[in-house]
């Protein structure tokens, strides 16, 4: 496997720091909530990987698409890629929003409709990746993964809107004026959109590895095929 | 009105975080080593193979 890009290196060093400086931000730039103290600097990091994990599941989607069209195998890689790196941001959405709801809401969960449906979105999702372990021929897995993906994708938007359809606890924060509401300051809202820039920009570097090691997988299968035949 | 102490929980989260995203990169870089090794193997066993 050829060894990684230049650009990727720069993205390595680049995400790194950015992710440090986002966290400096969220401790010192942005001031201290008085409602809820200092458990509110989660919050940045908890909307950006939430962001970035729900885009990730768009992407694979995405994808899936392409694949349908094209059978070519190397967006079934593309697309098992999107979904991994979106499920570890995911996953870390739902952990730190847990950790910030038990201070502000008393409880570490409820199931009011976005928890719910984030939980929802974040076992659908592992349930592919256990699926297809289950499928030996890589044509079959590739299309049941596509379809999988293109399907699942439905539960993402479902997830997003379902704080402005339902009756919910849980604040809304993009769009409809929601950081306002919120009263979030100036600083507040810098140090969040930085957050969501710097954590897509982790998702391209982490997605650039992540479809890295899929060909290298795929190099690997053929050349063991080629060893034992 | 009191501000409420919620370091612990702040702390406790920024930590989830970057256990969570060390534990993933390692797996990228552990599942990247043992393809290199298994690659290794089967062009040595190619190789003796076609001796």
């Amino acid at each position: 496997m050829s060894p990684q890009p230049r650009v990727l290196k720069v993205l390595n060093v680049l995400s790194a720091l950015l992710v440090l400086v986002a966290f400096l931000m969220a401790m010192f730039y942005a001031p201290l909530e008085k409602v809820m103290g200092e458990v509110q600097r989660v919050f940045y990091f908890h909307v950006a990987t939430a962001w970035v994990g729900m885009l990730g599941f768009i992407a694979a989607a995405v994808v899936a698409v392409i694949f349908l069209r094209t059978q070519d195998l190397k967006w079934d890689v593309i697309g098992l890629a999107a979904v991994e790196i979106s499920l570890v941001f995911f996953l870390v959405a739902i952990v730190l929003g847990s950790i910030w709801a038990r201070p502000a809401w008393g409880t570490w969960w409820t199931w009011e409709p976005r928890l719910t449906t984030a939980a929802i979105l974040e076992m659908v999702y592992l349930a592919y990746l256990l699926l297809r372990q289950g499928i030996e021929d890589p044509d079959r897995r590739a299309r049941f993964g596509a379809v999988y993906t293109l399907l699942g994708g439905l539960s993402v938007p479902l997830t997003f809107i379902s704080i402005r359809i339902f009756r919910t606890i849980h604040p809304v924060v993009i769009g409809g004026g929601g950081s306002e509401k919120m009263g979030m300051t100036g600083s507040m809202v810098a140090t969040m959109l930085f957050s969501i820039a710097v954590f897509s920009i982790v998702f391209v570097t982490l997605f650039w590895h992540r479809i890295r090691l899929g060909q290298f997988s795929d190099k690997v299968e053929q050349l063991k095929l080629k060893v034992t035949q | 009105m009191d501000i409420p102490n919620t370091f612990n929980y702040m702390v406790g989260g920024y930590v989830v975080f970057a256990v969570v995203m060390l534990v993933y990169i390692s797996s990228l870089v552990s599942r990247w080593n043992n393809l290199k090794l298994e690659q290794q193997m089967l062009e040595e066993s190619e190789i003796n193979s076609h001796k």
